[in-house]
């Protein structure tokens, strides 16, 4: 009897440890490569939603839910300034671009033929194209959360509305992307995003002239208004006397969230 | 009754591990799709920075119903995309070489000099990649930074920067990944080193940037299908929504084409 009992204990050690092998969080190989590619693809439509100054669909779409778990956590940050939370996102970097864009069109009716009409809304702003090249992007161990950084060389066209006749003004952006992705609903959200410029030269021939360092991007803006704040550590664009600094980390495989760092 | 539940434990799992395994057969195979596709793409800028539109070409599909799209229309079927594309590039290369061997007498006007004095690349970035789920078609949209250099005919080396969008619809064929419709949209064109204004705001009508010689050499009369599929950018153009984005679908009945409108 004793034999058996022990048996039986021995059995359901062994149910046991081959049950909680199988239900440890990790995800398989296959999937953590396939993930890979749906970060990048997550990634890239920032990139055309941005080009396309649809920054309020951006956020919609891709950043993580506003009424879900890790809006107050989300985070956009740049080496101005820190909008905190989904709702400062979406007012800041989403629906006060709708704003300025219309504001543009206003302007540019009263120098051009384009008529202040909404189908005309986007003409007269700007054409930011950023692209994400040299990925490293990194899946946690529990498929629950990812880090992916990026260089991306880019180009910002905006019009110059100031004179009789609009204008053209431009920019080149050298700069980097690292970004904490996080999974709600089986899909992949942009969770914190960091942007920091290495090399903005304005697009007029005087490309090394650091003390005109091109136009600014999309939401940034030298004040911190609510929900703003300032960042912790400001990159700085090249200039002759910056030493070269590695920043920000690059992600390194991890097993979740908790023991890594944040962007 | 334990022992009993050890052998349910079990057979469970294997079950489960027969559905885990198919699944990630699944996976790794899109993995591999993406990837080909994405060399695919890849390759096709090198061949073109070569200037071997020839090579390029034996990547496309061998269907009737293939197309090479730009701002201002649609090239459509094996014959048209050929003729424009390889046809009018070996007869601009030729021309090319012709004149600059004036120029530069020490340049012999043969074949091996080919290409001589021309630099192009596109880039493929910013790549969004969509697999059908029945893995015979894919869709794929590529942000392309680009530079052309050419030297004109007086010997002047003269630069575009370039900056363009691919999107793409790719079918399998016999097993392998073809390009079935090219679309390469303009944003903005710019000579290097010179100022924004006045702006340029004519996409390149050549194949991908070196109109002004082709045109010189077999000008364009037509579009097979003359469309405005795309602006460039000017201080009052009005930005529309193209191209649309891959989104993940089915089969691709599904979902829209980068060919032209039918």
């Amino acid at each position: 009897m004793k034999f058996t009992k022990r048996l039986n204990l021995i059995a359901l050690a062994a149910a046991l440890l081959i049950c909680s092998s199988s239900f440890a969080q990790k995800i398989s190989a296959g999937e953590k490569a396939l993930a890979m590619w749906e970060v990048q693809n997550v990634m890239s439509r920032h990139a055309y939603y941005h080009s396309l100054a649809i920054n309020l669909k951006e956020v919609n779409d891709l950043w993580v839910a506003a009424d879900g778990p890790n809006a107050k956590t989300a985070r956009f940050t740049s080496p101005a300034f820190v909008m905190n939370g989904l709702s400062t996102i979406k007012r800041a970097y989403g629906e006060e671009n709708e704003q300025r864009k219309k504001d543009a069109l206003e302007k540019l009716s009263k120098i051009s033929e384009v008529e202040n009409t909404p189908e005309n809304i986007g003409a007269g702003y700007e054409w930011v194209i950023h692209t994400n090249t040299t990925p490293i992007i990194v899946i946690a161990d529990d498929g629950k959360t990812a880090k992916g950084m990026w260089y991306s060389p880019g180009i910002g066209l905006m019009a110059d509305l100031e004179g009789e006749k609009p204008k053209a003004n431009g920019t080149f952006f050298w700069e980097k992307y690292a970004v904490d992705f996080i999974k709600e609903d089986g899909r992949w959200k942009i969770w914190h995003m960091q942007m920091v410029y290495d090399y903005t030269p304005k697009l007029n021939g005087d490309w090394l002239d650091f003390s005109d360092k091109g136009g600014a991007e999309a939401g940034e803006r030298g004040d911190l208004p609510e929900g703003f704040s300032e960042p912790e550590y400001s990159y700085p664009a090249y200039s002759p006397e910056r030493a070269a600094t590695m920043y920000p980390k690059l992600p390194e495989p991890y097993a979740t969230f908790s023991e890594t760092f944040s962007y | 009754m334990l022992i009993a539940s050890f052998f349910t434990a079990c057979t469970g799992q294997h079950s489960e591990k027969s559905e885990s395994l198919s699944a990630l057969e699944k996976q790794v195979e899109q993995q591999k799709d993406i990837h080909t596709i994405q060399q695919l793409m890849s390759k096709r800028a090198y061949y073109h920075s070569a200037g071997r539109n020839d090579l390029e070409f034996e990547l496309y599909s061998t269907r009737d119903d293939i197309s090479w799209g730009q701002n201002q229309g649609f090239m459509v079927g094996q014959e048209s995309v050929k003729g424009y594309y390889v046809d009018a590039n070996i007869s601009t290369r030729k021309k090319q070489l012709e004149q600059l061997s004036k120029v530069f007498p020490e340049l012999a006007n043969e074949e091996k000099n080919l290409g001589a004095g021309t630099f192009v690349f596109h880039s493929t970035t910013t790549p969004i990649i969509e697999i059908a789920e029945d893995g015979e078609t894919a869709k794929g949209v590529w942000y392309t930074p680009g530079a052309f250099a050419m030297t004109d005919n007086a010997g002047n080396f003269n630069g575009l920067w370039l900056w363009e969008r691919y999107a793409v619809d790719f079918i399998k064929e016999n097993g392998e990944w073809k390009f079935w419709h090219i679309l390469v949209l303009t944003d903005f064109m710019t000579g290097m080193g010179q100022n924004l204004n006045p702006t340029p705001t004519e996409a390149p009508i050549g194949s991908e940037g070196n109109q002004e010689e082709e045109e010189a050499a077999m000008p364009i009369t037509h579009w097979d299908i003359e469309v405005e599929n795309y602006t460039s950018w000017s201080p009052t153009t009005v930005q529309g929504i193209a191209p649309q984005l891959p989104q993940p679908y089915a089969t691709f009945s599904e979902t829209f084409s980068y060919g032209p409108p039918q």
